[in-house]
């Protein structure tokens, strides 16, 4: 108790001390306009305090003094403050607790700051008087500066707790305020939320993947691998079956694996700027196949639905090399109020009726998914001419 | 006697794999196949057999409806689900269709077997301690379950005894009866509960908080 009392008292006199730049410009200003030095008298003093205060209200906007003032709350307010994101651009709801904030802290820690340095020096000399004056204590007369000894001690010792009190209860004035103006605002909150629940469904997402592919190929090895080692010697054609059987199931989770990897890893990479549409020549290029691009003008394509899209059409031309056959379309658009996205080939003929099964390919559920976030249309399925047709639509605004 | 086995499971490469295990053990053989759940239903009609490995994800109809069908059969046959993970909320919902038991495909083919044979006797529970797990990760599955007020005590007992996995013979030795008298006592805990076999009964005692599903049964 005691201690969090001194703490926060230096947490005032910390308040004060960043007032005094305002207050020394305040004096100045004052001594300009009277034209001559300035007295420095406490109403004086007070007339500068109210008038700087507004000022330091405008600075509190533009400054980047939350962070500092977070750690102030945290460290010696003790009050436990939920540290806000970092973020590149400051709202303006945000600007204006930080001002308030800053405006409260300085204010309070100001008048605490000033009663201290008053109150304090007083106290000792109203302690250390008795024993100086030679009608003190021991001459058994009023003091010299005409009230008797014992009123001076006890003023000074009464103005001590009443500066005890005023710091404690400026405490407890600024204390609950700071989770309210320093803490994340309804907007950071939102922001975090829809991070942390992007970063899910794509977790999710992965898991799927990995329980889809290489789950289910492990199953299938473990079993045949069992059923060859019962019959190895009684039936060795069967045996031979199930190790091929083998073999050829860990190869495609293999490469499952790798796929499910890149994914991870490009995510952990993908710190930095993520890929948008505007990198769609790169992928094809890097991917190596025959592709037909045909991309028309996506500047109004907002960057979070161009992201996705990208990820989309990743996904959709990885299938179809995979399992298909010949030249990929792909083909991007913005007509309306959509964008449309469309990749058109060939499938492979051993890879057709698989890929034609309801929900077949691993990588339709994901980028079903992707389309579903942002309330849009997905399609894959045959062309009607033998061709395979993974066709998206995604609003550009995301209307309620 | 052999027990007589369907293998419903839609990828072919895990139907051969389980048939040739499974084949090659005496006692044990695999009288017919099925490649999605709505398959499995004419394939048990027509050759009646003791057990069905049935797969949870199947295309046309998945494994949980295809065993809620196949236990409102006239004698219908045991039910073992047949999954690749064990924290699959697939394997619950199974359990409570009415499936006896539940086997992972990485199972070893010795416990594999072991784990048919069991079933196909349905004297004693398969893995009490996973079923206990999925009961309790299921908040809010406690349901009522007007008949658990009806047992006896004895009953009660045997009940507990049932969810710690004992089979008849071991419940027997616990409460020093006869084997008899414990299949009496289980035959009229399953009917006091309208349950179909031990697994569903043990998943009352679970959801009613008759067992509590933390501590020990």
């Amino acid at each position: 108790m005691r201690k969090r009392l001194a703490r926060r008292w230096v947490g005032l006199i910390l308040g004060g001390a960043l007032l005094m730049p305002y207050m020394m410009a305040g004096v100045l200003v004052l001594g300009w306009l009277a034209g001559q030095s300035v007295n420095l008298l406490l109403p004086l003093q007070l007339g500068v305090f109210a008038a700087v205060l507004p000022v330091v209200a405008l600075t509190g906007l533009f400054l980047p003094v939350r962070a500092l003032e977070v750690s102030v709350a945290q460290g010696l307010l003790g009050v436990p403050v939920e540290t806000p994101p970092r973020e590149s651009r400051r709202s303006w709801q945000e600007r204006r607790r930080t001002a308030a904030w800053f405006t409260l802290h300085l204010g309070l820690g100001g008048l605490v700051s000033g009663c201290t340095l008053a109150i304090v020096p007083f106290t000792a000399a109203s302690l250390v008087l008795p024993w100086r004056d030679p009608m003190g204590p021991f001459g058994g007369s009023p003091s010299s500066l005409g009230l008797p000894w014992p009123t001076w001690t006890l003023s000074g010792l009464a103005l001590l707790v009443v500066l005890v009190f005023l710091v404690g209860g400026a405490g407890a004035l600024l204390a609950p305020a700071a989770p309210a103006l320093l803490g994340p605002t309804p907007a950071e909150r939102l922001a975090e939320a829809e991070d942390r629940a992007r970063t899910l469904a794509e977790r999710n997402r992965l898991a799927r993947e990995l329980h889809d592919s290489v789950g289910h190929a492990l199953s299938v090895v473990t079993v045949q691998a069992a059923a060859a080692g019962r019959v190895l010697e009684s039936d060795p054609a069967t045996a031979r079956n199930a190790l091929a059987a083998i073999e050829q199931s860990a190869r495609s989770a293999l490469e499952d694996l790798d796929h499910v990897l890149g994914v991870l890893r490009e995510e952990a990479a993908g710190r930095g700027p993520q890929a948008t549409l505007a990198d769609l020549g790169r992928l094809v290029e890097a991917s190596g196949a025959r592709v037909e691009a045909e991309v028309g003008d996506l500047s109004s394509v907002p960057a979070l639905v161009s992201r996705e899209a990208y990820r989309i059409a990743q996904e959709a031309l990885t299938n179809a090399i995979r399992h298909g056959d010949g030249p990929v379309r792909i083909t991007a658009a913005v007509t309306g109020p959509d964008l449309t996205l469309e990749v058109t080939n060939r499938p492979a003929p051993s890879a057709a009726p698989d890929m034609a099964a309801p929900g077949g390919g691993r990588g339709l559920t994901g980028m079903r998914e992707r389309v579903r976030l942002l309330r849009g249309d997905f399609a894959a399925g045959s062309d009607g001419g033998g061709g395979w047709r993974v066709s998206v639509r995604l609003p550009l605004r995301s209307s309620p | 006697m052999t027990i007589r086995i369907v293998i419903a499971d839609d990828e072919a490469l895990i139907r051969t794999g389980l048939r040739v295990i499974v084949g090659s053990e005496p006692g044990l053989a695999v009288v017919g196949e099925a490649a999605d759940g709505a398959e499995v239903l004419p394939v048990v009609r027509r050759v009646r057999p003791d057990v069905v490995l049935m797969d949870v994800r199947m295309p046309v109809l998945d494994g949980i409806e295809a065993t809620r069908r196949l236990v409102a059969l006239d004698d219908p046959p045991k039910v073992l689900v047949v999954t690749t993970f064990e924290n699959d909320d697939h394997i619950y919902d199974a359990l409570r269709a009415g499936a006896a038991g539940f086997l992972l495909k990485r199972t070893r083919p010795d416990d594999l077997v072991k784990a048919i044979r069991l079933v196909a006797e349905g004297e004693s529970l398969l893995f009490p301690a996973a079923i206990r797990a999925l009961a309790g990760a299921r908040p809010g599955a406690r349901a009522e379950v007007p008949g658990i007020g009806r047992l006896t005590g004895r009953e009660g007992e045997v009940l507990r005894l049932m969810a710690r996995g004992l089979s008849n013979a071991e419940i027997a030795a616990e409460l020093v009866v006869s084997g008899e008298t414990v299949k009496t006592h289980v035959g009229n805990v399953l009917t006091k509960l309208g349950a179909r076999d031990r697994t569903q009964a043990v998943i009352a005692a679970y959801e009613s908080g008759f067992v509590p599903v933390n501590g020990s049964p």
